[in-house]
């Protein structure tokens, strides 16, 4: 000590390396708050201590004071998934040589029962590519009243494919018969032809609705009589399966293109998937690189989206609610909790040990 | 303030404003300055979206805070269970 040679045991020179790490934490937190910033609330060892002592479990989170209820999207990686990033094998997606991202792909399309899928940085990307590999400048894509595709794509529908929307329905969903109604003919000198019919499940601003299966089924069945493409915005098909007790296939199965997030609820950073016939995707990966999303050694997100893709895909307990939700808007309902689990653990469900 | 879907269906709760509430904005300032984050989905209509890192008593909570903040005189869930 002080520069001379000293003798301890060892169980005392132990416990002081533990006593005074907090004592040096205590320092580097008042620095930093000197330095206008904010530190970790405690710099105690009993706090340091789950963060690197987890067992495989979920690390325990430093929470903000904040409830953050902005959107779905604020989930951040779980342990498993930096793990699984970090050790992700990895290459040049460009030249289909991303091993990560290709078995998440080939996974996805099994899981959505569809012939081949495509990693895309977002959803919105996704929606974008959809729409410029299955219309043609100035046709006519129907969809829901207030849409994602219409409110929150800046307009790219009509900056990046050239088509115009036809919103239908009422409260996120239409049917089959209004669908026909509003189909445009094709080869008509004064219409612009519809040419493809978009839903979205769950519906994001008409407050998360499931849509009726069997009336998804009937509007595709009509499209297709009428040679239009049937896409399905599946952002959120993770919580239309979870509520309806349906496979995401089985939600997946009447449309021909379909789309899932792995960032919305489900921890991911990144990443949007489109499935579909293997042409369609081939098509979908030029209008990717088109629109500036074709990556490189992208299997390091693919890797927690991988996370998000095992199974078992259909959660127990189907006709359960999200709890949450309803502690919001249903306070007096607490009846309906044995009826229903919370979202979180749905939520887990789907992780699947992630 | 009315849900636009009633009861919800899955994590998502957008509500629309009684005429006599503030307007969204100032619900999402109010709501922010008591530690509740959600968003304004137009003039007169608020977001809220539960997920994997929210817990059910922070929703709880949630619940309580945009009521005050709406000034809608509905019992939350925490003081209907507590009574």
């Amino acid at each position: 000590m002080n520069g001379q040679p000293g003798r301890s045991a060892y169980w005392q020179m132990i416990v002081h390396v533990v006593n005074h790490g907090s004592y040096h934490r205590g320092q580097v937190a008042t620095m930093l708050r000197q330095l206008g910033a904010t530190p970790a609330q405690s710099t105690d060892m009993i706090r340091v201590l789950p963060r690197t002592v987890s067992n495989g479990e979920p690390v325990v989170r430093t929470r903000t004071a904040m409830i953050d209820l902005r959107s779905d999207t604020v989930t951040r990686p779980t342990d498993g998934m930096r793990a699984a990033m970090a050790a992700a094998p990895v290459g040049d997606d460009q030249f289909g040589e991303d091993p990560t991202v290709n078995e998440l792909q080939a996974r996805i399309a099994a899981l959505l029962g569809k012939e081949a899928a495509l990693w895309l940085p977002s959803g919105t990307m996704a929606n974008q590519v959809a729409l410029r590999a299955l219309t043609r400048p100035g046709d006519d894509v129907i969809v829901s009243r207030e849409s994602h595709a219409v409110w929150h794509e800046m307009g790219g529908g009509g900056a990046n494919a050239g088509v115009q929307f036809t919103e239908i329905g009422e409260g996120g969903r239409f049917t089959a018969r209004e669908f026909v109604t509003a189909v445009k003919p094709r080869e008509h000198m004064l219409y612009p032809p519809t040419t493809l019919v978009e839903v979205e499940n769950t519906h994001n601003r008409a407050g998360g609705i499931v849509i009726d299966q069997a009336e998804a089924a009937r509007i595709c069945a009509a499209a297709r009589e009428r040679r239009i493409t049937s896409f399905l915005d599946g952002a959120r098909l993770w919580n239309a399966a979870v509520a309806s007790g349906q496979t995401v296939a089985e939600l997946a199965a009447p449309f021909d293109v379909a789309s899932v997030a792995l960032s919305k609820g489900l921890g991911a950073p990144a990443g949007t998937m489109l499935a579909g016939p293997r042409d369609v995707m081939r098509d979908c990966i030029r209008h990717r690189r088109m629109f500036g999303g074709a990556m490189r050694q992208v299997g390091i997100l693919a890797a927690a989206g991988l996370c998000c893709a095992r199974p078992p895909h259909r959660a127990p307990g189907g006709r359960s609610r999200q709890c949450e939700a309803h502690r919001i808007t249903s306070p007096r309902e607490s009846a309906r909790d044995a009826d229903c689990r919370s979202a979180r653990d749905q939520h887990r469900d789907l992780f699947a040990g992630a | 303030m009315t849900l636009i879907a009633d009861p919800p269906e899955t994590n998502i709760v957008i509500f629309s404003l009684a005429p006599d509430a503030p307007d969204a904005a100032a619900v999402v300032i109010a709501a922010r300055a008591r530690g509740v984050l959600i968003v304004a989905f137009g003039a007169r209509i608020g977001r809220a979206v539960t997920h994997l890192d929210v817990t059910r008593d922070e929703c709880e909570q949630a619940a309580s805070v945009l009521l005050d903040c709406v000034g809608d005189s509905r019992d939350c869930c925490v003081c209907s269970r507590s009574s």
